[in-house]
Parts: C-alpha cells; sequence; structure tokens
C-alpha cells in the first residue's frame, strides 16, 4: 500500500544576515510515519521547522501541503491547518493556569468570544493524564517544573489535533518514564494517520520511535535512511558530525595531582543541593545531566546571578561568597552564557566594542577617555589568537556565523585575568570546524594554568572534552566520572538517575 | 577589513563609505531639516540665527532626555525641574549669593535631584516612568509652595541679554553654550569608557550585566547628568523669558520628548546621540514657526505636532523592524 | 482549607490596597458623619466614577503592555465633543452619546492597530497622540462650555431609588469587564500583555488583541468624559489631563504591572477609590492646596516599592 505524503518541501534555502543557513533542503513527510532530525546544534533543524511551521519565511523553494502549494506568513495559519510545534524554548505564559495555557488560541473551545472552560479543563486534564501528568490543571505554569512545562507544550500543540506534529527537543528535560509514555501516545496519533517529526539529541530515542531518519549537517542534508534495520548510532553519528569522534578533540590532561582552584563544599541554592565538586588548574570539567536538573544554576550561582542558601567555595584559595557579577569577576570567574544571541554579545554592536567590553578600564585615561591604540591592540590579538573571521571593519556582530559569534563570546574574557572559565553549551549552534578550533583553543588555555568548567547536553562533546564529568539529577551531584568510566551508557544511566550496570 | 594589499586610496575610499554608510540615517535627518526649514524660510522669512538661536533651548532641555532614552529610561520630571531650577536661581541671585555661585549651586541641586531619580530607579526598581512623575509632583509641590504661584522676575538682566545677544559674531549666548554642551557630550558618548557602556545597556541591560558592567550605577549617573543637564536648561530659560515661574517648564517637557524622537534615537535604548537631538529640535522649531505664521490655532499646532511625531515614530521605527524579521 | 489557600493566594497581594482603602473610607466618616446617607453616597459616587472609569481603561492598556500617555486628553476631549453634539432633544441626545462613546473607542483601536501591527513602543506612540488629542479637544472647545442637557446630566449624576446612577454604572462596567476577561478577548489581552512572541506562536492574532485592548480602553474613556460633563455641565478641554498619571497610579496601587499580563480588576478598583478621595482625605488631615502634589508624588514611590517587595517575597516564597 503506497504511504501518502502529507507535506514536502523542495530545495529549501535561507540565510539570516550573511550566512546561509538552509541549502536546498528537500523533504518529504509521509503520513502515519516518523522522521528523525539529526544534526547537531546550529545545524539548521529549528530553522527548517520554523519555516514548515509558518514562523519564517523561506528565502526560495517551495513547500507542498497535502498536495497544494502553500506559503503561509504565520505560526496561526499552519495552526489552522493542522501542523504544531512542540518547540525548543518554550512557548507558555507564566501567570495563566495550565489549562488556559493548553488551549490558547485553540477554535476548539472556543465559540465566538465564549471560551467553554469546562471543556478546556476537562481535555486537558486528560490529555496530561495521557501523557503521564497529574496536576492540578489551574495551577499556574510558572509554578510547575521544567518537566512539567515541557509536557504541558506537548499537549498544547497536541489539542490542536495536527496532521503533522512536529517535536522539536520535546524530551530534552523528561525522564525516561515520561518518554515512553510520550511514545506510546505518539505510536497511538500514528496509528490515526498523523505523520510526525522528531528532533532530539539522544540516539536510543531516535532509535525506538522512528521509521526514518534525515540528516543535516551545516545546512546541507547529508544523509537519509528509509529504515533503521542494520543502522547503527555510529553510522548517523559519523553522518552527523562528518568528522571522525577520536580527532575532534584534543588529547585529555587526566593529572589529578595538582591543588585544586576551585572548590565548592555543600553549595545550595533554591534548585541545588549540597553540591561538591573540585576543579584544579589545567583541567576541564564536565558538568552533564537533563535540561534543568542544576548543572547550569551551579554556573550561574558561582558567578553571582543566583542566591546562594548554603555552602562554602573557595577560588584560588580564597574564600569567595557570590554577590554580584563585579564580584564574581573580581574574584576570577569569567562566564560563557548559554544563549549569546541575548546573554552574550550586543548584536547590533560591532565586534571590536564587544570584545573590549569587560576590560575597558585596563586602557583609559583621564575621564574615562579610551586609548583607542591601546584598545585596537587588544582586539586584534585576541581576534588573531581566536581567529574570529570578520568581513570588514567594525562589522556588526549580529552578521557574523555563529561559530565566529561565539568566539567573540569566549574573546571578551581573555584579557581578564580569570581562573576559571564557565561555559554553559560551548558550541551550541556552531558549525564543525570552528568546533575543533575551539576544542583546541579550550586545551591552549587550560594549559595555561587555567580551568574550565563547562555545562554541556551534547553527550558526546561532554565525553570528549572533559577529563571529569559531574553528572547532575534532581539538583545534586548523582555521579562523578573520570577516565574508563567516561562512556556512554554510564553517563546515559547516570543522567537518568540510575546507578545500573 | 583592511587587507594588506590596499592601496592608499583605496583605504580612504573604504573609511569615507564607511563613515557614510554609518551614518546615512543622519544625513538623511539632515536634509529633512534642511528642506524643514527652506520652507519655513520661504513662508515667513525668518533667519536661520533666529531660528537656531530658539532651537538651542529645545535642544538643551532634549539634551538630557536623550541620555535617558539611550538606557531606554524616561524623565518626566523635566518639566518642574525646569521651573524649579530657574526658581531657585532668582531666589539665590536675590538672596545676594553672586551670579556664578547661584548656578553652581543651581546645577548641584538638579544633580542631587537626578541622583534620587536614579536610586529610585536602580535600587528601589522603581519604573522610570512612575519615579520621574512622582518626583515631577514632589517638586512642583515644593515650587507652589515657596512662590506661593507667583512667577519671579529676574534681577540679573546681564543674564538675559547674554543669553539673548550674540556673544561670538552672531552667535547668541544660548546656542554657544548648547553648542558646548553637545560637544562635551558627544566625546562622553563615543569617546570614554562610561558612553561605551551607556550604549551597552541601552543595547541589552542583560548582556552587559554579564559582561561587568554595573547597571545600577549607569543609571544613577546617567540621571544625574541629565537633571543637571535640565538644571542647566532651567538658568538658561530663565535667561532667555525674563523670569521665573511654576509653570515655565511645563510647555518644554512634551516638545523636548518629540524632539528626541524626530532625532530618531530610540525610546528602548542603545541607539541614537545628542546631535541627532539637535538635528529634531530644528526640525520642530521649524514647524512651530511655520505653522504660528500660517496663523494655526494652537490647536491645530498641537495636532500637526503630534501627528508629525507619530509619523517619524512609525517611519524610524519600521526600519528596524523590517532589519529585525531579517535575523529573526 | 485548599479553596481558602488558593484565594489568597490570589487575591493576597490585593490586601495592602484595600486596607488603605478602608482607612480612607474611614476618614471620610470620621469628619462626615452623614458619610453613609444616602445624597453623600451619591455625592462621593458622582467624584468617584470618572476615576474609576479612567482607571480600568489605563489597566486595559497596562495589561497588553505599556501605558497610554493620551488618556487624560482624550477624557477632555471626549467632554468636548459631547458638550458639541448634545441638543436639547433627549430622545435625539442618547444615540449620539452612544456614537460618540463608539466614536471614540474606534479612534483608539485604530491607535492600537498602529502600535500593534508596526510592533510600535506604547508609551511613545501615546505621547504623540496626546497631542493629537489635546489640541483637537482645544480646537473644538478653546474655552469650557459647550451645551450639556439637563436632564441627562441630573440623571447621571441622581440616583434611583436610593441607589447612586454613577454606582450603578460602575457597577454594569465592571461586570462587563469580568465578562471579557473571562471571554478569549480577555485571555488574548493578558497572554500577549505577557509574551508577545509566545502568543504569536500560539496562533494568536497579537495585533487584534492590541486592537481590543485599546477600543475597551477607548470607550471606557468616554465614559468618565461623559461623567466629567455631567458633572461640570460642560465640556472642558484641560480637564482630565492630569489624570492621565493618576489612573496610573492607581493601576499601580492595584498590583497592575507596566511589563503586561498581571493586574486584576479588584485592584484597580481600590485603587481608584483611593486616588479619588486622596483630595478629600488630604484635606481633612490638613494638608492642604499645594502639599497634596507633594503627598501624591510619595505615596506614588512608596506603592511602587510595596508592590515591589511583594512581589519579590512572593516569588522567592
Amino acid at each position: 500500500m503506497p504511504i501518502e505524503s502529507i507535506f514536502s518541501a523542495k530545495e529549501i534555502v535561507k540565510s539570516f544576515g550573511g550566512t546561509v543557513v538552509l541549502k536546498k533542503i528537500t523533504i518529504d513527510i509521509k503520513k502515519g510515519r516518523v522522521l528523525a532530525l539529526v544534526g547537531e546544534n546550529g545545524a539548521g533543524k529549528s530553522t527548517l521547522i520554523n519555516i514548515i511551521s509558518g514562523s519564517l519565511q523561506a528565502d526560495s523553494g517551495e513547500l507542498y501541503y497535502e498536495g497544494k502549494k502553500i506559503s503561509w506568513s504565520s505560526p496561526k495559519k499552519a495552526l489552522q491547518n493542522g501542523i504544531a510545534v512542540v518547540h525548543q524554548e518554550l512557548t507558555l505564559f507564566k501567570n495563566l493556569p495550565v489549562y488556559e495555557n493548553v488551549f490558547a488560541g485553540n477554535p476548539e473551545t472556543m465559540r465566538g468570544i465564549r471560551l467553554n472552560r469546562k471543556t478546556m479543563r476537562q481535555e486537558s486534564r486528560r490529555l496530561l493524564e495521557k501523557l503521564g501528568m497529574d496536576i492540578d490543571v489551574n495551577t499556574l505554569v510558572g509554578e510547575l517544573t521544567v518537566a512539567q512545562q515541557q509536557i504541558v507544550e506537548i499537549a498544547k500543540a497536541v489539542a490542536w489535533k495536527p496532521k503533522l506534529l512536529i517535536l522539536d527537543e520535546a524530551t530534552s528535560a523528561l525522564d525516561t518514564v515520561l518518554v515512553q509514555k510520550l511514545f506510546a501516545f505518539c505510536r497511538e496519533l500514528l496509528a490515526e494517520g498523523t505523520a510526525i517529526i522528531f528532533v532530539s539529541h539522544r540516539m536510543s530515542e531516535i532509535f525506538e520511535i522512528s521509521d526514518e531518519v534525515l540528516v543535516i549537517k551545516d545546512g546541507a542534508m547529508v544523509g537519509f535512511y528509509d529504515q533503521l534495520d542494520g543502522v547503527t548510532e555510529d553510522d548517523l553519528v559519523r553522518c552527523m558530525v562528518g568528522y571522525n569522534v577520536e580527532t575532534i578533540f584534543p588529547e585529555k590532561n587526566e593529572n589529578e595531582s595538582r591543588e585544586p582552584l576551585l572548590v565548592t563544599r555543600n553549595l545550595s541554592t533554591k534548585n541545588i543541593h549540597n553540591v561538591s565538586i573540585e576543579v584544579r588548574p589545567g583541567e576541564i570539567i564536565g558538568l552533564g545531566g537533563l535540561h534543568g536538573h542544576g548543572q547550569e544554576e551551579l554556573l550561574r550561582a558561582l558567578f553571582g546571578l543566583e542566591k546562594i542558601t548554603g555552602g562554602e567555595i573557595t577560588i584560588d584559595g580564597k574564600p569567595y561568597e557570590p554577590k554580584n557579577v563585579q564580584k564574581a569577576i573580581r574574584y576570577g570567574f569569567a562566564y560563557v552564557p548559554p544563549d549569546r544571541k541575548t546573554e552574550g554579545l550586543v548584536l547590533t554592536l560591532p565586534i571590536e566594542e564587544n570584545l573590549t567590553i569587560t576590560v575597558l578600564r585596563d586602557f583609559c585615561g583621564f575621564m574615562g577617555r579610551i586609548n583607542s591604540k591601546k584598545e585596537k591592540a587588544m582586539q586584534d590579538e585576541v581576534r588573531g589568537r581566536l581567529r574570529i573571521d570578520q568581513r570588514q571593519y567594525r562589522q556588526l556582530s549580529g552578521h557574523l556565523s555563529g561559530g565566529n559569534q561565539q568566539k567573540v563570546v569566549i574573546g571578551k574574557w581573555l584579557k581578564s585575568g580569570f581562573k576559571v572559565l564557565l561555559m554553559d553549551e560551548p558550541t551550541r549552534g556552531v558549525d564543525v570546524a570552528t568546533k575543533h578550533e575551539i576544542y583546541m583553543f579550550l586545551r591552549e588555555l587550560v594549559a595555561q594554568g587555567v580551568a574550565v568548567l563547562l555545562v554541556s547536553t551534547e553527550i558526546i562533546e561532554l565525553m570528549g572534552i572533559s577529563d571529569r564529568i559531574y553528572i547532575f539529577y534532581e539538583g545534586s551531584v548523582h555521579a562523578e566520572l573520570k577516565g574508563a568510566d567516561i562512556n556512554e551508557e554510564k553517563v546515559t544511566y547516570a543522567i537518568m538517575g540510575l546507578k545500573g550496570e | 577589513m583592511r587587507k594588506d594589499n590596499d592601496t592608499p586610496r583605496q583605504l580612504v575610499k573604504k573609511s569615507a563609505w564607511g563613515i557614510i554608510g554609518a551614518n546615512k540615517q543622519i544625513i538623511a535627518l539632515l536634509i529633512v531639516a534642511a528642506i524643514f526649514y527652506i520652507v519655513s524660510f520661504i513662508v515667513s522669512g525668518t533667519k536661520f540665527i533666529a531660528i537656531l538661536h530658539i532651537s538651542s533651548f529645545m535642544a538643551l532641555a532634549a539634551m538630557g532626555q536623550t541620555l535617558v532614552f539611550l538606557i531606554a529610561g524616561i524623565d518626566l520630571s523635566v518639566a518642574s525641574l525646569l521651573s524649579a531650577a530657574g526658581i531657585l536661581l532668582c531666589t539665590l541671585v536675590d538672596k545676594g549669593v553672586s551670579f556664578a555661585g547661584s548656578v553652581v549651586l543651581v546645577i548641584a541641586a538638579s544633580a542631587i535631584v537626578g541622583s534620587l531619580n536614579g536610586l529610585g530607579i536602580s535600587y528601589l526598581k522603581i519604573p522610570p516612568l512612575v519615579m520621574t512623575v512622582a518626583m515631577q509632583y514632589i517638586l512642583r509641590g515644593a515650587t507652589l509652595v515657596t512662590t506661593n504661584g507667583k512667577p519671579i522676575a529676574i534681577s540679573t538682566a546681564s543674564l538675559s541679554y547674554w543669553v539673548n545677544q550674540g556673544v561670538i559674531g552672531p552667535i547668541t549666548g544660548g546656542i554657544l553654550v548648547t553648542a558646548i554642551c553637545c560637544v562635551m557630550l558627544m566625546w562622553m558618548l563615543y569617546k570614554t569608557k562610561f558612553g561605551r557602556e551607556i550604549f551597552f545597556m541601552g543595547s541589552s541591560p542583560r548582556v552587559a550585566l554579564m559582561s561587568g558592567i554595573n547597571n545600577d550605577v549607569i543609571t544613577l549617573k546617567v540621571y544625574t547628568l541629565a537633571a543637571a543637564l535640565t538644571g542647566l536648561t532651567g538658568i538658561m530659560l530663565v535667561g532667555y523669558t525674563g523670569t521665573a515661574a511654576v509653570r515655565i517648564g511645563d510647555s518644554y517637557l512634551l516638545p523636548s520628548i518629540a524632539a528626541v524622537l524626530l532625532g530618531g534615537t530610540s525610546p528602548l535604548g542603545g541607539k541614537g546621540n545628542v546631535v541627532r537631538t539637535i538635528i529634531g529640535a530644528f526640525i520642530l522649531c521649524n514647524t512651530v514657526s511655520l505653522l504660528t505664521v500660517l496663523q494655526m490655532s494652537e490647536a491645530a499646532r498641537q495636532v500637526i505636532e503630534g501627528i508629525i511625531v507619530l509619523i517619524f515614530i512609525v517611519v524610524n521605527n519600521v526600519d528596524i523592524q523590517r532589519k529585525k524579521k531579517k535575523k529573526a | 482549607m485548599r479553596k481558602q489557600s488558593i484565594f489568597l493566594k490570589k487575591y493576597g497581594e490585593l490586601i495592602p490596597i484595600y486596607v488603605v482603602m478602608i482607612l480612607m473610607i474611614g476618614i471620610n466618616v470620621w469628619k462626615q458623619p452623614n458619610f453613609f446617607s444616602v445624597t453623600t453616597l451619591s455625592r462621593t459616587f458622582n467624584q468617584l466614577a470618572p476615576y474609576i472609569f479612567i482607571s480600568m481603561a489605563q489597566m486595559c492598556i497596562m495589561l497588553i503592555g505599556g501605558m497610554n500617555f493620551a488618556l487624560g486628553g482624550l477624557v477632555s476631549l471626549s467632554t468636548c465633543i459631547f458638550a458639541k453634539t448634545m441638543v436639547e432633544s433627549d430622545l435625539r441626545n442618547i444615540p449620539r452619546i452612544i456614537a460618540v462613546i463608539l466614536l471614540i473607542g474606534v479612534m483608539e483601536a485604530l491607535v492600537g492597530y498602529i502600535i500593534g501591527h508596526f510592533r510600535l513602543p506604547t508609551i511613545v506612540v501615546t505621547l504623540a497622540t496626546s497631542f493629537i488629542y489635546e489640541g483637537l479637544a482645544l480646537g473644538i472647545l478653546p474655552t469650557p462650555g459647550g451645551y450639556v442637557s439637563p436632564n441627562i446630566a441630573t440623571f447621571l449624576t441622581g440616583r434611583i431609588g436610593p441607589i447612586s446612577v454613577a454606582f450603578l454604572m460602575c457597577l454594569v462596567f465592571v461586570v462587563i469587564w469580568c465578562l471579557i476577561r473571562r471571554s478569549s478577548v480577555g485571555l488574548l489581552i493578558y497572554a500577549v500583555g505577557q509574551n508577545r512572541n509566545a502568543a504569536f506562536s500560539s496562533g494568536l492574532n497579537v495585533t487584534w488583541g492590541y486592537v481590543m485592548a485599546f477600543f475597551i480602553n477607548g470607550v471606557l474613556a468616554a465614559l468618565a468624559g461623559l461623567m466629567l460633563c455631567a458633572r461640570t455641565m460642560s465640556g472642558d478641554p484641560r480637564i482630565a489631563n492630569d489624570m492621565t498619571i493618576n489612573a496610573v497610579t492607581a493601576a499601580v496601587l492595584g498590583g497592575v504591572t507596566f511589563s503586561g499580563g498581571e493586574g486584576k480588576i479588584a485592584g484597580t478598583i481600590a485603587g481608584a477609590v483611593v486616588v479619588g478621595m486622596l483630595v478629600n482625605v488630604l484635606f481633612y488631615l490638613n494638608i492642604t492646596g499645594f502639599y497634596t502634589y507633594f503627598v501624591q508624588g510619595i505615596i506614588l514611590i512608596i506603592s511602587v516599592v510595596v508592590n515591589n517587595w511583594r512581589r519579590g517575597a512572593r516569588r522567592n516564597a
């Protein structure tokens, strides 16, 4: 029986600023089947999904839905026609109750102006139970945990009874139980003829639920599998990263002899409890775990962005009580935030100004006058060390590629005299070649006596770059892995909160 | 990017285009300003210097607001601060304080008012709108109480003369002070650490925070500086009008904000500067003079001012939105 | 037990403003022993009604994000339009009044459309419209005057039985607001105010949200103008220009935030009562004339600080 296609895209091209993000993508999505989109962060998956769902317009190419050519200008049209997306970033309203979030904008519960709240409550309760969650639908979304919020987001998409359901990293905060419930629900939908596009970083999930896999790298299609028998994870990974895992990461430093540079003892904040870790000079320490389990919060707490409720920190021998960012910088911390576009650099300002913002004091004279010669010297030095590629003088940072932007974010700390570089998702949205450059650079950095503490949800990266890994689960350190223990099985188990063999 | 094999000629060309490119908007603005002036001149015959003189007070009043807009704030205490500064000046001079001393005291007092605004906004987390409006009320109450609602005639006729007459050739004191402030502020914005921090914080307070910039301190400094400038304007206004009264500042508040907006400084922060505001003030004053000569009632004048500002806002922002959509 | 704690959580932050409101009523009662008499109550509501309507209007705009700078000017303009369009025949007046109310609503709806569609900052655009409205008002009625039908004025400032008509008007429109809040329009406004991008991704029509919020704000502004007309028997192009900030004060006191998506009608009403009664109360406390400005400023600051403190405390709980 021929399988009908519900959606297809032909030669989609999309650019932002000067960078081409999607290069002639052609896909075909079939009813009742799951197509997995696999690729690294920044490969172009989210952009493609945004185009399919009407949030973005392609620069060129054609889209067909149910046989007809379409060009939607808003997500509303896509939703009305039966395409629903569960986004990576949550699109919930924190001050509204769960059931209003699930059915916001959904015409099924609206009759003219009147909202059928009874149905809204009943239906959302039913959907949430199916997805494995039992919460009061009157609760405000802001009071839920990250995992619960993600389930609400999924329920919201499903409430539109879509013919094409897109799950973009929809499982990033879910544990195994919830993931299984979700998959069971998906199988029901598939049986009814719904098509699903599934994006995830977890290979096991990809293999469990998908029928076909499309691999995207740097915006181009590099591999397509129309069935998964005989395909191994390694095949996919190699296709996806296009590099040899062995060679992209520089050699590790597994020497544990030196005095620790950073020590935390029983550190607690609102969401983390009794975290005790050690970081030695010359080490790159990885923090792993599901989204929202505390690793990111630890970094922010060290950098003065979260309130400490208990515990002690020592850096370079000195006791340290985080108060604010200036103090953190004074004590030797530097921070590369997870979202460089909104936290890492100012897109509307030139690269040069972004690079020197943390250390302006170093070349100021009378009345704060900036010594432009000194400043330019610093900019040139950093630019050279990191090999930042810019096309014109005073180019706006917003026009750089993701990889170069990340280099600028790292670069602005180089002359600040930091001792511990905190990084949250150091190579998210960065192309492969630049990833390699950044990894090599980090090794060079720590060889000079500083240390790097990084958070990454890309398991390959975590295992490849870290000398030691602390895995977080529900706010505390669940496992510390080093040496031979750093393998995918142990890491995945620990992330799920298990201590299995 | 400069390539090593660029000939000197090519380098000059590249930098020239760079400067023009970056300042495309200001050139467009200047052209618009010129058009407004020419039209106004044709209809009313007002001399360039005269319009420049009038707009210099508007521009000076709007300079503080420009700085505040750059960090995405707003200062609504300008009206009563202008009046209060003038009243304080006259009161001090009447009491026998030297003129120079009075000027210094008035500016210092204004700076203190500004720092109170800044403290409320940065440390008490009061939204700028609320804080400066509250300050407006407080100052208005204070000035009404001290003057019992009656204007004070100025006793320093020399100030009036100096402000309004030619000091250097045809350039009046008013124009001179505005020009000096403009130069100083532009230097501060583009050549100092403080200026860099202002633009950074205005473009993205979150990135500024994460880069170690102390947003609270910058807020405090900016509001203090803005109020000091307002105080200076209040002093100049006494010279301009010859009196100090409680309501003098009221007719400057909204127009000064309009001047800033016309100049293209964004109220959302991070974009704009004082030169733009001066051009905006110039455009505004030309419009007013033109409409007055055409014998339009005050009412019609106001309506047209509002429409012009609205058009400028839409045009300025639509451009931003189009750029934003491309980057998505 | 559970129902009680939910109620407390939802409305707990309104307790301070209600305490203040009761305090102010108390002072009024103390100085005016016949406060609860039918005539005094009616007079009080006549005074409060414009404040209540204008604060509700400002709340609408604050809910969707920002504030309406032109609100006072709009109210003044509406008094001028009413005073110019009323005629002697009341039969012909009623449709005219309704037409004017709708006209003002539509005018503001157009402003809302511009703001929503072009993604402009509300404060700045309403600043421009304040010029326009105040200018139009001066153009229509350079000095206070015009004609207000005495019958209508008497009716609006009078009573039906023992109940003040002003009170009834407020009550009716509060109920209407509650219905709107519970409808899809209410959800739209709160959602857009909280997170415009999320609203867009969820398939909500953001521009329509702005249009509706501004339309409601326009209607309420016109009603405030109508009540003012009734009280002063004239149109006045400057009467309400200072009321913009009063409306903001009332809304902020009532827990409405500038960022959008947060605020309850119960709070705004209490805030409006406090602001409306403020001048009287200060008078009773022997704080007169110029000092009232002073006190208004201080109250504004204190109310925001308290709000911030409560919000911070709630978040860290």
